[in-house]
């Protein structure tokens, strides 16, 4: 099962246990489609200024509309909740931030309720066992933006697993209970209508607290059944009888009452109702019954049942959410949802192009081209040393190295801002020049700002310059690592032309002359 | 050597990689790249019970250098 994860922060070690690919940080439009399943993991980003966080948090729902117009309409999409990890509002009255998660959140649950492919994750269960100040690791995000807790990494593991499979679980159909010790306290045959514990009193407001569990479960569609080895006559007459108790006859389509082997009781039940043993949950206090019954049905699912009566409501959720939670995907789920035309989201979103283009406009990026000076040759060299994935040639230099190529080389770093902040320069690009020809020595970009295309109006921005001093051809390369293939087309969808291309290494050049180059000055802002 | 073996164990589970041992550095391990060296750094703090600064992550970069660490973190304590 292939994952496919858009997040904002470093959350791979949280999801070690999947086979995973991960967006950039904040980038939802890179997404490749060859993927089983989607999670949308957006971490609540701990900043100091209320009125960015909630600009952001706004922005969660575009991003989400965007992916849901990208990937596959019947592959399974599984956002997660947005849950605060800190508290950091200055002023204590503020509740901002609380409303605009609580409006993001509704929002996912609207999208799940009107797509079946689309599974909500209520984060918030996993985060409810921990304080809220133990919550985030502020080393850990100091020293590498992680905005959860490492140190709760197996038990997000192991809640994650469980969330997924209640997603994946088909949900059962039918429930078979035993009544005696099951149902209520004592043995009917034994005890008496009067004797058996059922009503105010403990064991017997367990079991009727289990009773008015099993009657929710019932209203959602479960359908009951009864197995039970007692006398018919005498079941029929408690339930005639006994006012505490509350799943009476008519709650159950069928009453197996009588002395029989189990399994062959079940095997009838499962023949009369026309479904599957393996949609079928059997109840039993009793071991041993449980274990014949398992031995001879082994597609039945039959669950532990608690020893004590008080632990009945843990028992009940148990068997909820493993095997009765609407948290649920079928095959018929999957396939009904390609039928589902009502994808408002999807249609909103069907001319791509110029959605995307729309959604970054709105981000209001302003790029900044900064020559090579003093102060910056640093930043430039660091940039080189530590760029790896959007790198098209991967050499590294030192701030000398740099400093010597001044001479002969177009040195350009790119400032990028947004309405979300300054991210610094993130892109640097060292063109050598020679005769008439321009040799794209480096072209890089920080992970930070992909996404954005940036790296495209960067790139026509220096052909343009290069146009205009003049020069007639560009020749450029991209070397492979084991970092940087999503680079390998770049340099094609830009209309180079190809002169040789191996596994390693694919040259490029392009005529100046032959080629015009239009910013899309409607989208970003170039100083 | 207790801790040495200790934390050759710890390396081999966090970089999902058998091949770990004394000599290992990051410039030779193939599978030391920064998440893994992040898993490494948790599991460390909490197997040893010990925390690390910062500036001590920044340097620890070979197994030399992080046996060398958590022994002056014990002999402190």
């Amino acid at each position: 099962m292939k994952y496919y994860i858009f997040r904002n922060s470093t959350v791979e070690l949280f999801f070690n246990n999947l086979e995973a690919t991960y967006s950039d940080y904040g980038d939802v439009l890179n997404c490749e489609q060859n993927h089983d399943r989607y999670i949308f993991f957006y971490n609540f980003l701990n900043k100091t200024n209320v009125d960015l966080i909630i600009s952001e948090i706004k922005s969660y729902r575009e991003m989400i509309d965007l992916i849901l117009s990208n990937i596959p309409e019947n592959k399974l999409f599984i956002p997660f909740t947005l849950e605060r990890t800190s508290k950091l509002n200055f002023d204590n009255s503020d509740n901002r931030i609380d409303k605009a998660i609580f409006d993001f959140n509704n929002y996912l649950y609207r999208l799940e309720s009107e797509n079946s492919n689309i599974k909500t994750i209520k984060l918030q269960d996993f985060y409810d066992k921990f304080p809220l100040n133990d919550r985030i690791n502020w080393k850990y995000y100091f020293i590498s933006k992680m905005e959860m807790n490492p140190t709760h990494l197996s038990s997000f593991n192991t809640w994650f697993t469980n969330q997924i499979r209640s997603i994946e679980l088909k949900r059962k159909k039918c429930l078979v209970l035993d009544l005696d010790n099951t149902l209520w306290g004592g043995v009917l045959g034994e005890d008496g209508v009067d004797g058996i514990q059922i009503g105010n009193t403990y064991p017997g407001n367990a079991f009727l607290f289990f009773q008015q569990a099993i009657l929710e479960l019932k209203k959602q569609g479960v359908l009951l059944t009864v197995c039970s080895k007692n006398n018919e006559d005498d079941v029929f007459d408690l339930w005639n009888k006994h006012s505490d108790i509350l799943l009476k006859k008519k709650d159950f389509v069928i009453c197996k009452i009588n002395w029989n082997d189990k399994a062959a009781n079940i095997l009838e039940i499962s023949k009369e109702l026309n479904i599957g043993l393996d949609s079928i949950v059997f109840v039993d206090d009793n071991p041993t019954e449980r274990e014949l019954v398992k031995k001879s049905l082994p597609e039945l699912t039959v669950p532990d049942f608690p020893q004590e009566p008080y632990l009945l409501p843990q028992f009940y959720n148990e068997i909820l959410t493993d095997f009765f939670s609407v948290h649920s995907l079928t095959e018929e789920d999957l396939n009904k949802s390609t039928q589902y035309i009502n994808n408002f989201s999807r249609k909103k979103f069907k001319n791509n192009f110029n959605d995307i283009n729309k959604f970054i406009s709105e981000l209001e990026i302003v790029l900044s081209i900064e020559e090579v000076n003093d102060s910056n040759i640093s930043r430039f060299a660091q940039m080189t040393q530590k760029t790896n994935q959007f790198n098209l040639t991967t050499k590294r230099y030192t701030d000398s190295d740099i400093n010597s190529f001044r001479e002969n080389s177009l040195i350009y770093g790119l400032r990028v801002k947004d309405k979300f902040g300054d991210n610094g320069i993130t892109a640097l690009a060292i063109i050598s020049i020679e005769d008439n020809n321009a040799y794209i020595d480096s072209f890089l970009l920080s992970c930070r700002i992909l996404g954005k295309r940036i790296e495209f109006e960067f790139m026509k921005y220096i052909l343009l310059k290069l146009k205009k001093m003049g020069l007639k051809k560009v020749y450029a390369k991209y070397i492979k690592t084991n970092k940087n293939i999503q680079t390998i087309n770049f340099y094609d969808k830009l209309d180079f032309k190809i002169s040789l291309s191996s596994n390693e290494l694919k040259e490029y050049f392009l005529n100046l002359d032959e080629n015009s180059f239009k910013l899309s000055s409607n989208i970003y802002k170039i100083l | 050597m207790k801790i040495k073996k200790k934390i050759i164990s710890i390396m081999r589970s966090s970089f999902s990689d058998q091949n770990i041992d004394e000599n290992s550095t990051y410039d030779n391990t193939d599978s030391w790249d920064s998440m893994n060296f992040l898993l490494l750094v948790v599991n460390l703090e909490s197997k040893f019970g010990i925390e690390f600064q910062p500036e001590e992550i920044a340097d620890l970069n070979s197994f030399k250098s992080i046996f060398n660490s958590i022994l002056n973190k014990s002999d402190k304590s």
